[in-house]
């Protein structure tokens, strides 16, 4: 230690050894005391360069995750991802080496993520019980929906966050107001910052946006939006509202919802309103609990929808309900609708 | 059970039921004329006149022809004849159990029903949009509960052992439904399911009416011409027997035919609460407990009420719609309290 400490001191000569060997010495330390101080100019404004370049990603940093504000401390290392989209969001930004356990998938998984997916924990096909999701030690627990902290899921954000897990919500499907473009990217930048890797989880955000802004430019030269119905299921049919991202594709690919002007992400509505806005296309979500030929087998038999343009020009899309709550699928579904919505414009 | 209040002679009771009657007229015609896309009442009347006698004339909206004709319409009579059946069969279960508590669904149809449309719903058993799988489906739910309960009181004749079976076999079922609901893979179903439970005329066709009309109208009739039965049995046991009513045999043979109709009604439109409760305790506060009068002014009342009920459903939330009910306990019940103040009232000032 004191050996060390002479070194250093030998390597940098105080004043009073430069000015005890008079003039010439002093001429020859004038340079060198120049150039530690330009030294040290560029040392200090490398350091404020680098503070205000990892700024955001320094710790402790507060997130604001629909209402819930919660502070983290260090990047999450044992996370639980619930639900399909959070899951392939999470494998999307190259999370998933940090991914302990998973649940509730609604459909496969996207093919390029299977082999990673295949080797994290699958806990569950619906929520776990608390206990088993407490049983994997998690640090952080990313959800896709507000049910996974609801009564039949894992327990309350609350709970969590006092047994000392952190909690993250998707904000594109539980928000309280309509989705747009940017809130369906919300959680590639919160989770980017949580995690630290910010710039790793842009990009790819980005990329999925020029992916939609693509088809969203081929567009462009439409005269109108042609008018959609979008029939998940049931009767009276379960349809999509104006808030939801079943709204935010067809606007994109150059539809109008004909319950645009609901408030809600999906919503039950009358037959009659249907057959009275005649929609010229219908969007049929397909899902294996409620097969999309089978809607379609139904709206083309029933006799109060003979006269719907959609049915008397067989114009139906078939979306996978994947595609509706997923992110990384949506560019897919925007163009597939596109397509559909406006064939003129894609002669390939 | 309640005195009547109020004493109608013949006459007034003939005209009681002509203007009920008539009440139920204009409901069929606002039911049709009323809804959540507002069509004018001309071309309404129009489009139902045309479609009678042939097809409707090129010049009308053929929009509009589809919701008049091929929505509203057999959905109005789907209502008229669901209203009528649950009171009916409801005035009768409360005679046949003697019990004030007695609904329709008292002996396990409804939650087998369920049992059978969840099945259908949200796994996809046969087609759900089918109207005739899941129908079928929920008839053969509702049925098989009942004559479980049956056969769970076979060679006893206790009233209270087979209501108290009844309820029994009902939760067991209530919790097999949600166990099914709960086991599903997918949220956006339970919707579906939702409306289903909570009752819902949107499945209404013309192809699965007259088998309604016709199951219903037997039903009204045959309830009618088993009026002294029922009136003797809701005397109690005891009673009917002294008054010669072989009370056993005769109970299980109305009961049958009452749950045929009511599997009918449950299989087409879910579970609707109230109607077949308290309609019946709503007409007996005004025309007491004689069945003769009673049957025909239930039927009158609950296809009435049903119909605005249903009306009010497809409006209050447009374009969205509700589940119908929600909406009858919810208009129901503040009516009835009201009216059993003023009875009781109107009572005491008699005395």
């Amino acid at each position: 230690m004191l050996n060390s400490l002479f070194v250093l001191s030998s390597l940098f000569p105080s004043r009073a050894q430069t000015t005890q060997k008079g003039p010439i010495s002093v001429n020859l330390v004038k340079p060198h005391r120049k150039s530690s101080l330009v030294f040290l100019i560029f040392i200090f404004i490398l350091l404020l360069f680098i503070t205000t370049k990892v700024q955001a990603s320094q710790y402790p940093l507060e997130i604001d995750n629909l209402g819930h504000k919660i502070t983290y401390y260090a990047s999450p290392k044992r996370v639980v991802v619930l639900n399909q989209h959070a899951i392939e969001i999470m494998m999307a930004i190259g999370l998933e080496g940090k991914i302990i356990g998973t649940a509730y998938l609604d459909d496969e998984i996207i093919p390029e993520y299977k082999e990673k997916f295949e080797k994290i924990n699958y806990l569950s096909d619906k929520y776990p019980s608390q206990e088993v999701l407490l049983n994997t030690d998690p640090d952080f627990v990313y959800a896709g929906f507000k049910s996974a902290f609801g009564t039949n899921g894992v327990g309350t954000r609350d709970t969590l966050q006092s047994l000392g897990i952190n909690t993250y919500l998707n904000i594109a499907h539980n928000q309280d107001d309509q989705v747009n473009l940017d809130s369906l990217f919300a959680d590639f930048y919160d989770l980017g910052a949580i995690f630290g890797i910010e710039d790793q989880a842009n990009d790819v955000a980005k990329k999925i946006r020029e992916e939609i802004d693509k088809v969203i430019s081929q567009i462009e030269g439409i005269a109108q939006p042609v008018s959609v119905f979008v029939y998940d299921s049931g009767n009276p049919p379960f349809t999509a509202g104006g808030w939801g991202v079943p709204n935010l594709i067809v606007e994109c690919a150059g539809g109008r919802n004909i319950f645009f002007n609901l408030p809600k992400k999906w919503t039950t509505v009358s037959w009659e309103e249907v057959v009275a806005a005649d929609p010229q296309v219908i969007v049929l979500i397909d899902a294996i609990w409620s097969p999309a030929e089978e809607k379609k087998n139904f709206l083309l038999e029933t006799k109060a929808f003979r006269d719907l343009s959609a049915v008397q020009n067989q114009r139906f899309v078939v979306l996978p309900f994947t595609s509706t709550t997923s992110v990384v699928r949506v560019p897919q579904a925007i163009r597939q609708c596109a397509k559909a919505f406006h064939p003129d414009l894609f002669n390939e | 059970m309640e005195k009547s209040t109020f004493r109608f002679s013949r006459i007034q009771f003939r005209l009681i039921l002509w203007g009920l009657g008539f009440l139920l007229f204009f409901t069929l015609i606002a039911a049709v004329a009323i809804g959540p896309v507002s069509i004018p009442l001309i071309a309404v009347w129009q489009i139902v006149r045309e479609s009678f006698f042939g097809s409707p004339s090129e010049n009308i909206n053929s929009a509009y022809v589809n919701i008049v004709w091929y929505l509203r319409l057999p959905r109005a009579f789907q209502a008229i004849a669901t209203g009528s059946g649950l009171a009916v069969t409801g005035a009768m279960m409360q005679a046949v159990l003697n019990n004030p508590m007695a609904d329709p669904y008292i002996l396990g149809i409804s939650s087998g029903a369920s049992v059978g449309a969840v099945l259908v719903i949200l796994f996809n058993l046969f087609n759900s949009l089918q109207t005739y799988a899941l129908s079928t489906a929920a008839f053969i739910g509702g049925i098989s509960a009942f004559f479980l309960v049956l056969l769970l009181n076979k060679n006893r004749y206790e009233i209270l052992r087979l209501i108290l079976s009844g309820v029994a076999v009902s939760s067991a079922l209530s919790s097999l439904t949600s166990l099914l609901i709960f086991q599903a893979r997918h949220g956006e179903g339970i919707q579906s399911v939702l409306f289903w439970l909570m009752g819902s005329l949107a499945r209404a066709e013309w192809s699965t009416l007259p088998l309604t009309i016709l199951v219903v109208s037997f039903g009204i009739t045959f309830m009618i011409m088993s009026a002294r039965i029922l009136n003797a049995l809701s005397l109690g046991e005891e009673t009917a027997i002294t008054l010669g009513v072989k009370a056993i045999s005769c109970r299980y043979s109305i009961m049958i035919v009452g749950t045929l109709i009511v599997g009918v009604l449950v299989a087409q439109c879910g579970t609707i609460g109230f109607v077949g409760l308290i309609v019946p305790h709503l007409v007996r506060l005004f025309f007491g407990n004689n069945h003769r009068k009673l049957i025909p002014v239930c039927a009158l009342a609950g296809s009435i009420f049903l119909t605005w009920v249903d009306i009010a459903c497809r409006l209050v939330v447009k374009p969205a719609e509700l589940p119908l009910g929600i909406l009858t306990s919810l208009c129901g019940a503040p009516l009835f309290i009201f009216l059993l103040d003023r009875k009781s009232t109107i009572g005491i000032r008699k005395k």
